[in-house]
């Protein structure tokens, strides 16, 4: 029986000892795989309305912004063409309907446009590309599944999800070796 | 009352030892203050600059991405866990001689064990961290006949239970992914103003346990995730249908990932060895030193070298492998020795 | 250049195609069993949520790929579109060694014995090809005996006054109820109800050399870390290996089965590991590749004497599509109901199977296995939102209280429901890919809303404070419980296959899978499935006379 190996990336000891010790380049240069700083901005915001913290992390504590981005670089690289439109039309929804960028509305205003996005009704060029309802679906399914998913995809960062949902993790449990002795 | 009052008492002296012989150790410069060349070859601190330079920023790369630039084998990190002894010669020596020191080929050939339960792919959370394979790869064959074997022999002596299978060798702040708040921070930060998003993690734990909680955890090979102890979940357990007393100490928290009861959390079910009895409530490591397991100073610490029934603490079997001893510390109650125990006091 | 040739080809590592390797290896055939996919381990995806059988988000956990692998599903209207595996719509079991059965939720339910006889049960029905099976529960029976006790099954059937005839108990005793039990239980008693636990294809207590399940949180949707769940890929196919007999060749895809002038199999050309394409000879064939591929397959296999596909003369390869119109609901509780302990589904009721005023048929159900953090955040009633504060507040507060009760119903045959081969889609290897359509059965959806009132009823009488139901609309049917596509019977113009699962045109072709089905039974057809293995595999065994044996 031949198995196959997983290709196992261990974390444990990679060194990052380096890592103050190279000057910066442009300020400017993203961070991200996928996304522009100001794209992760933006991002980030929306994931923050669709899971906001309150007594439990939200999106934003939870790094939902780096779930979405490592996994538009790999698994989800199918959807970069849905993002790359659908931001610049999350913005252009939110001028339309309060004169200035989504990031710097009031959350009360923010949650106006995404309900706009998720009626299918948000005004905007970039929405007869994709409709802004199927835009906002995606970004929130990617939103939950960066919240609720496991840590090792980039989101759920300090497992808060499961620590809401009162979740040991990782469960605590043994194999049934031995007989109850009490 | 009188046995609340005294249990407390004797948790706090068992504490108030650890923490001088903590005290005692020699001061070692912290790992973030090492030079890179202490642990890493020359290859792996030049990929590593590639990745700083490939990226652009001063931020650090966080865990993942660098994990995917420099996939670190099994092999790389036994020889990195070698190199911990160069500074910790005291516990390395401690843990080669404890029950924690076992190879791949005691841990997986164990006839007694595999008879009754075959090598399966679960062993490997405790037993084999990281080895780069399934259970299938490490022994053949997976059934309870046998004869086991190493599936290739040359793995027979890798070390079970390595320095980080329990402890995290970069501080945390080093390896957090970046966050919109750090690009933002990044502006404004400057020589005297740290980094929002570091402040957020090193924040000092508060938890019973005390800084260890943030130094010993658990690598989870599953999520391929180090998990320190102040993450992770504490454990509750159940004797007939009521919750037993677990210690605050945090620190516990990391030997039941592997000394775990079965999922309905029962007393002495699976590998569990919590504590009831005449103990409950105490840390495992208010009696085990955390490195060499040892435990025969600890009864010392509270009883009289000679108990009232003439019996000497420190030569009674008290291990929980002594499957007939009736004085298993994990479970003994004062009926086990004493006949008539005041109903006051049981 | 051709291989060695072999007695048998069986084509798909599966519930089906694994059985029939044992059998006929066994009785000392050579036995190529060809598998799209690999050997899976735990330690490839372990419990991880978003990659794993019931949540594709970030992939197929057990395969297929989405590079390699399309389907065509009707968009209405004429209307076409192009699906991957990891999408709705793909229907997807699973590829690889043991295929469903290395991360199902393992029920392992025997189909009634009126499951067998739902056309003389019901009578005709408008718009439907409901028919009754060639083969009787009586007939039958022996063969799921065989796969309970060979695999593994660990139940008890004593509280069910409903359960088919067993001449024998199962293997392994039942699992306890958790905490959702408890309470299902209590309330099933009171509403009259016949409550028993799932009999399940999982160890609970040691069996066949492998552990005793431990309860863990995970289960359905993920392989088990400890071995205890029971598929052909941890049975069945090491007990062929071991013959000696049997070459299980993985990463291969099969192309066509070669039908030779004179109307028989020659043999089978797949695509190897490293995409070479190769030709398997042999005696007979196997098709157990699932109701959707074995009918690809055998549309795929066009010969002179068949020139629309093998065993299609009438046109009713790929016909009669069916899965299970899973209808059930939801309760919130004020109480804790999650106790942590796996794999969650633990107790039934067969009281709505059969007998419903006015329906022909109806469902088992069941509680629902521990919905994970990600899925859970799909389950709300209607109305609810599905973002920000009030959808957290939601996971918050019913993650741990909350109870769903789900069964699957039994369709009506609809003809019209099928599978296709894409004239223009081809896979990576040049294959024209399998094209679905069709709708279920009206008829389905009117037991349903039935049974999910009665699901919901059951809830209420737990104590739930607040239910709704689910029921499935229209649409394409198949997805992992798919079936019929290859419909046994004993008239050649209105079946595929004899009740040997033996291709009426060829008769050195059989079929061992869920394409088999007349009808699906209210049922998870795992189990009968694996029974179909069994009864195909004795066929052939005992009419096994050599080489020659089915060319006449």
């Amino acid at each position: 029986m031949k198995y196959n190996r997983r290709r196992f990336v261990k974390t444990v000891a990679a060194g990052v000892g380096g890592a103050f010790l190279l000057p910066a380049r442009g300020a400017d240069a993203s961070v991200w795989r996928f996304f522009t700083n100001a794209d992760a901005r933006l991002v980030d915001a929306i994931t923050e309305q669709i899971i906001p913290a309150d007594q439990d992390p939200g999106a934003r504590d939870a790094g939902v912004i780096n779930f979405i981005d490592k996994q538009l670089a790999g698994r989800l690289r199918r959807h970069r063409q849905a993002y790359r439109d659908g931001l610049i039309g999350v913005d252009e929804t939110s001028r339309a309907m309060f004169g200035r960028e989504f990031v710097v509305l009031a959350p009360e205003q923010q949650t106006e446009v995404l309900k706009a996005l998720e009626s299918g009704k948000a005004k905007g060029e970039t929405w007869r590309k994709q409709s802004s309802a199927a835009f906002f679906r995606l970004i929130r399914d990617h939103t939950m599944a960066g919240f609720y998913g496991g840590p090792q995809h980039g989101g759920n960062r300090g497992y808060a999800s499961y620590k809401m949902l009162g979740l040991d993790y990782p469960q605590i449990i043994g194999q049934n070796r031995y007989r109850r002795r009490s | 009352m009188m046995k609340a009052l005294l249990k407390t008492t004797m948790l706090a002296g068992a504490w108030a030892v650890s923490a001088l012989v903590f005290a005692a150790e020699p001061k070692l410069p912290a790992h973030s203050q090492l030079d890179c060349a202490k642990c890493h070859d020359a290859a792996l601190i030049e990929k590593f600059k590639q990745l700083q330079q490939q990226l652009g920023k001063d931020a650090a790369p966080g865990w993942d991405r660098v994990a995917e630039a420099i996939p670190l084998n099994e092999a790389a990190m036994q020889a990195l866990g070698a190199k911990c002894a160069d500074c910790h010669a005291k516990q390395a020596k401690d843990l080669a001689a404890s029950g924690h020191a076992m190879t791949y080929a005691q841990s997986f050939l164990n006839r007694e064990h595999n008879r009754m339960e075959p090598p399966m792919d679960d062993c490997l959370r405790c037993h084999a961290m990281f080895f780069d394979g399934a259970a299938g790869d490490l022994v053949k064959p997976l059934d309870t006949r046998g004869p086991w074997r190493m599936a290739d022999e040359k793995l027979a002596g890798h070390r079970s239970i390595m320095c980080v299978s329990c402890h995290q060798i970069h501080p945390e702040r080093w390896l957090s992914p970046p966050s919109v708040a750090a690009v933002s921070d990044r502006r404004t930060a400057t020589e005297d103003t740290p980094r929002r998003s570091e402040t957020a993690a090193t924040e000092p734990s508060k938890l019973v346990g005390g800084a260890a909680t943030r130094k010993a955890g658990f690598f989870d090979r599953r999520e391929h995730q180090f998990f320190p102890a102040d993450r992770l979940p504490h454990p509750k357990v159940f004797k007939d249908g009521k919750p037993l007393k677990l210690s605050d100490d945090a620190r516990i928290r990391v030997c039941y990932q592997c000394h775990a009861p079965g999922a309905a959390h029962h007393a002495g079910t699976s590998d569990d060895r919590t504590l009831r009895g005449v103990h409950e409530g105490m840390s495992c490591l208010d009696c085990h030193s955390t490195h060499s397991l040892d435990t025969r100073a600890a009864c010392a610490q509270c009883h009289p070298a000679s108990s009232n029934c003439g019996l000497d603490v420190t030569r009674m079997d008290t291990t929980a492998r002594a499957k007939a001893s009736k004085h298993d510390i994990h479970t003994m109650t004062c009926t086990d020795c004493h006949a008539k125990v005041p109903k006051a006091r049981q | 250049m051709a291989l060695k040739p072999v007695n048998a080809v069986v084509v798909g590592a599966g519930a089906g195609g694994g059985v029939v390797a044992k059998e006929l290896s066994e009785a000392g055939l050579s036995v190529a069993l060809l598998e799209r996919g690999g050997w899976t381990t735990f330690e490839q995806h372990g419990h991880d949520e978003l990659i794993s059988q019931r949540v594709t988000i970030l992939g197929n956990a057990f395969g297929p790929d989405d590079e390699r692998h399309r389907r065509v599903v009707s968009a209405g209207a004429g209307k076409w579109r192009t699906v991957l595996p990891s999408e709705g719509g793909y229907g997807n079991n699973a590829a690889c060694v043991g295929s469903g059965t290395v991360s199902y939720g393992a029920m392992a339910w025997r189909f009634m014995e009126k499951d067998f006889r739902m056309r003389s049960t019901y009578g005709a029905v408008a718009g439907s090809t409901l028919e009754d099976w060639p083969i009787s529960y009586a007939e039958l029976e022996p063969f799921y005996e065989k796969a309970e006790w060979e695999i593994g099954v660990a139940g008890d059937m004593k509280a069910n006054p409903f359960s088919p005839p067993q001449r024998r108990p199962y293997p392994m005793p039942p699992f306890p109820l958790n905490r959702e039990g408890e309470m299902l239980q209590a309330a099933a008693k009171k509403l009259g109800f016949h409550p028993f636990p799932v009999p399940m294809l999982r160890n609970s207590v040691p069996y066949g050399g492998r552990p005793a399940c431990i309860k863990c949180r995970y289960c359905v949707g993920f392989a088990c870390e400890v071995n205890a769940k029971c598929g052909t890929h941890n049975t069945v196919i090491p007990t062929a290996i071991a013959t000696g007999n049997c070459d299980v060749r993985t990463h291969c895809v099969a192309k066509e089965v070669a039908v030779d002038d004179r109307g028989f199999a020659r043999g089978v050309s797949y695509f190897d590991a490293n995409d070479r394409e190769q030709f398997q000879p042999a005696d007979l064939v196997v098709a157990a590749a699932s109701a959707t591929e074995t009918a690809r397959l055998l549309l795929n296999s066009k010969s002179k004497l068949f020139p629309t596909g093998a065993g299609n003369r009438s046109d009713w390869v790929g016909r009669n599509l069916q899965g299970h119109a899973y209808a059930g609901a939801w309760g919130l509780f004020e109480q804790e109901t999650f106790d942590d302990v796996g794999a969650g589904a633990t107790i039934a009721i067969m009281d709505f199977n059969h007998g419903n005023p006015g329906l022909a048929g109806g469902a088992m159900l069941a509680n629902e296995f521990i919905r994970l953090p990600y899925l859970f955040s799909g389950r709300r009633p209607p109305g609810a939102p599905t973002w920000g504060k009030a959808h957290k507040d939601f996971q918050r507060q019913f993650y741990r209280r909350s109870i769903g009760v789900q069964g699957p119903v039994q369709e009506i045959p609809v003809f019209d429901a099928r599978v296709e081969v894409d004239p223009e889609v081809k896979d990576h290897w040049g294959i024209p890919v399998a094209r679905i359509s069709g709708s279920r059965h009206p008829h389905d959806i009117e037991i349903g809303r039935f049974t999910s009132s009665k699901a919901e009823l059951w809830l209420k009488e737990a104590g739930a404070i607040q239910t709704w139901t689910t029921v499935p609309g229209l649409g394409v049917s198949g997805g992992q419980h798919q079936a019929g596509t290859c419909r046994m019977g004993n008239d050649p113009k209105t079946s595929v296959t004899n009740k040997h699962g033996q291709l009426h045109d060829i008769p050195n072709i059989f079929v061992a899978d869920g394409s088999l089905h007349v009808t699906n039974g209210g049922f998870n057809p795992v189990l009968t499935i694996m029974a179909l293995g069994y009864w195909v595999g004795d066929y052939i065994r005992k009419n096994w006379k050599g080489p020659k044996s089915f060319r006449s």
